[in-house]
C-alpha cells in the first residue's frame, strides 16, 4: 500500500508520502512527481516521510533522479520527518550528504523562508 | 579482466575438478570392491551414493573443460550460464542418488541383518582415506569459489563437504554395527546412517538448485549491490546534471550494470568520460563479477 499526495503551501509544495517504497511502488512516485513537475507550480519542495514506512532502493532512485530534476528547474528540496528504518538507508546509500533533511516540517519550511 | 588472466582462473578450476574426479573414481573402485565382499545396506548406498558423485565431478570437469578451450571465444558471455546447468545437473543426480539410499534403507529396516564379509573391513579402510581427501578437495573448491565467484566451484565444495560428513558417518555406522553385532537391536544401524546420509544429501541438493536456478535466470541485482550503485551515484552527485536509468541484471556469476547519465552541455567531452570512467572504475571494484557501462544521454 503507497500513496502519494500533494498540497500547495505558497512558496512551495509539499509532497507527503505514505506507506512502503519498493520496486512495485517505485513507479507510482515517480509518475506522480513528473506530474508535479511538469504541471507548474512553486519550484521548491519538501517531501514529508513522516508516514513512509520503508525504502528499497528503487525508491531512493526516484529521489535521486528528482534531486536532479528539481535542481535543474532551480528549484530546492527538503526532506523531513524520516522515520528510523528509511533514515538509516539513506545514511547507507550515503544519501544524507548530498539531501537537506529536517527533523520536521515546520524546520523544512524555514529554509523556503529563507 | 583480462582474456589471459580469465583463462588463468579457468586452468585452476579445471585443474581442481580434474583431480577431484580422479579422486572421485578410486573412491567409486573401493566402493565397489567393499560392495561385492561384504552384506551391508550402508556399504550399498555407499556404492551407488560414490557412483553418483562420480557421474556428478566427471561432469562438471567436461563442463570446464568445454568452457576452457573456448574460454576467449564462443563462451566469453555464457561461462556463467554453463557453470550453473553444470550445478543443476550435479543437484539432479543428487536427488536421485537420495532416493536410492532411501529405498534401500527402508528395506533394510524391514528385514534387519548384520553386516557381514571381508568388505566391511575393505571399506571401513576407505572411509578413514575418504575423510581427508573429500574435506581437502571441499576446502579447495571453496577457495577457488570465493575467490573467483563460481557457483561450480561453490557447488563442488558443497559436494566433498558432504562426502566428507558421508564418510564419517559410514566410518561410524561401520564401527559402531561391528563392536555391537552381539545385541540384536544393532542390525539397525545400518539402514538408520544410510538415512541420516541420504538427509545431509538432500540437504545440499535442495542448496545447489536453490542457487543454480536462481542464477540461471537473469534477475535483477539484490539490495546490497543496488545500494552500492546509489552510493557511487551519491558520491558524485555533483560530477553529471540527469540520472536519467539505472538497469542492472545478473547472469550465472556475471553482474552487468548500465547506468544512463545526462551532463552538461558545455562541458567538455575528456571531462564527461573521466567522470564516466571514475564511476564504472569504482562499481566494478565494489560489485564483485560485474560490467559497468556509463550511457551518456
Amino acid at each position: 500500500m503507497f500513496d502519494v499526495s500533494k498540497e500547495n503551501e505558497g512558496t512551495h509544495v509539499r509532497i507527503i508520502l505514505q506507506g512502503d517504497l519498493t520496486s512495485a511502488t517505485a513507479p507510482q512516485l515517480e509518475s506522480a512527481l513528473a506530474g508535479y513537475l511538469a504541471g507548474g507550480g512553486p519550484p521548491d519542495w519538501l517531501l514529508d516521510l513522516g508516514q513512509l514506512g520503508f525504502s528499497s532502493s528503487a525508491g531512493l532512485r526516484v529521489f535521486l533522479a528528482y534531486a536532479k530534476k528539481i535542481k535543474n528547474a532551480k528549484g530546492r528540496l527538503v526532506l523531513c520527518n524520516l522515520q528510523p528504518n528509511v533514515r538509516e538507508v539513506f545514511d547507507v546509500s550515503g544519501f544524507t550528504q548530498i539531501f537537506t533533511i529536517e527533523s520536521g516540517a515546520d524546520e523544512a519550511r524555514r529554509h523556503f523562508a529563507a | 579482466m583480462s582474456h589471459s588472466h580469465t583463462a588463468s582462473q579457468g586452468g585452476d578450476k579445471e585443474a581442481a575438478t580434474r583431480s577431484a574426479a580422479i579422486a572421485a573414481g578410486l573412491d567409486l573402485l573401493f566402493s565397489l570392491a567393499a560392495l561385492v565382499a561384504a552384506s551391508s545396506s550402508v556399504i550399498l548406498a555407499d556404492f551407488l551414493k560414490t557412483l553418483l558423485e562420480f557421474i556428478a565431478v566427471l561432469i562438471a570437469w567436461l563442463a570446464l573443460r568445454r568452457i576452457q578451450h573456448g574460454a576467449n571465444h564462443e563462451f566469453d558471455y555464457g561461462v556463467g550460464k554453463l557453470e550453473n546447468l553444470s550445478s543443476l545437473v550435479v543437484g539432479v543426480l543428487m536427488v536421485g542418488c537420495l532416493l536410492l539410499i532411501v529405498v534401500n534403507a527402508v528395506r533394510n529396516l524391514l528385514h534387519p541383518g548384520e553386516i557381514s564379509g571381508i568388505g566391511v573391513w575393505i571399506s571401513l579402510a576407505n572411509q578413514v582415506i575418504y575423510v581427508f581427501v573429500n574435506s581437502w578437495l571441499s576446502l579447495r573448491s571453496r577457495r577457488l569459489a570465493r575467490e573467483q565467484n563460481s557457483p561450480l566451484m561453490a557447488s563442488q565444495a558443497g559436494l566433498f563437504f558432504t562426502k566428507a560428513l558421508a564418510n564419517g558417518f559410514i566410518l561410524l555406522s561401520l564401527g559402531l554395527s561391528l563392536w555391537l553385532i552381539r545385541f540384536s537391536w544393532s542390525h539397525y544401524i545400518d539402514p538408520v546412517a544410510s538415512l541420516i546420509i541420504a538427509g545431509s544429501i538432500l540437504f545440499a541438493a535442495l542448496g545447489i538448485f536453490k542457487s543454480s536456478t536462481f542464477d540461471l535466470l537473469d534477475r535483477t541485482l539484490e539490495e546490497n549491490s543496488q545500494l552500492a550503485i546509489l552510493r557511487a551515484l551519491a558520491r558524485h552527485f555533483d560530477s553529471y546534471e540527469e540520472l536519467h536509468e539505472v538497469r542492472s541484471r545478473r547472469a550465472g556469476s556475471h553482474v552487468f550494470v548500465e547506468i544512463i547519465l545526462g551532463f552538461p552541455p558545455e562541458q567538455t567531452t575528456a571531462v564527461t568520460a573521466a567522470v564516466a570512467k571514475r564511476l564504472k572504475a569504482e562499481l566494478e571494484r565494489e560489485i564483485p563479477g560485474s560490467r559497468v557501462t556509463i550511457g551518456i544521454a
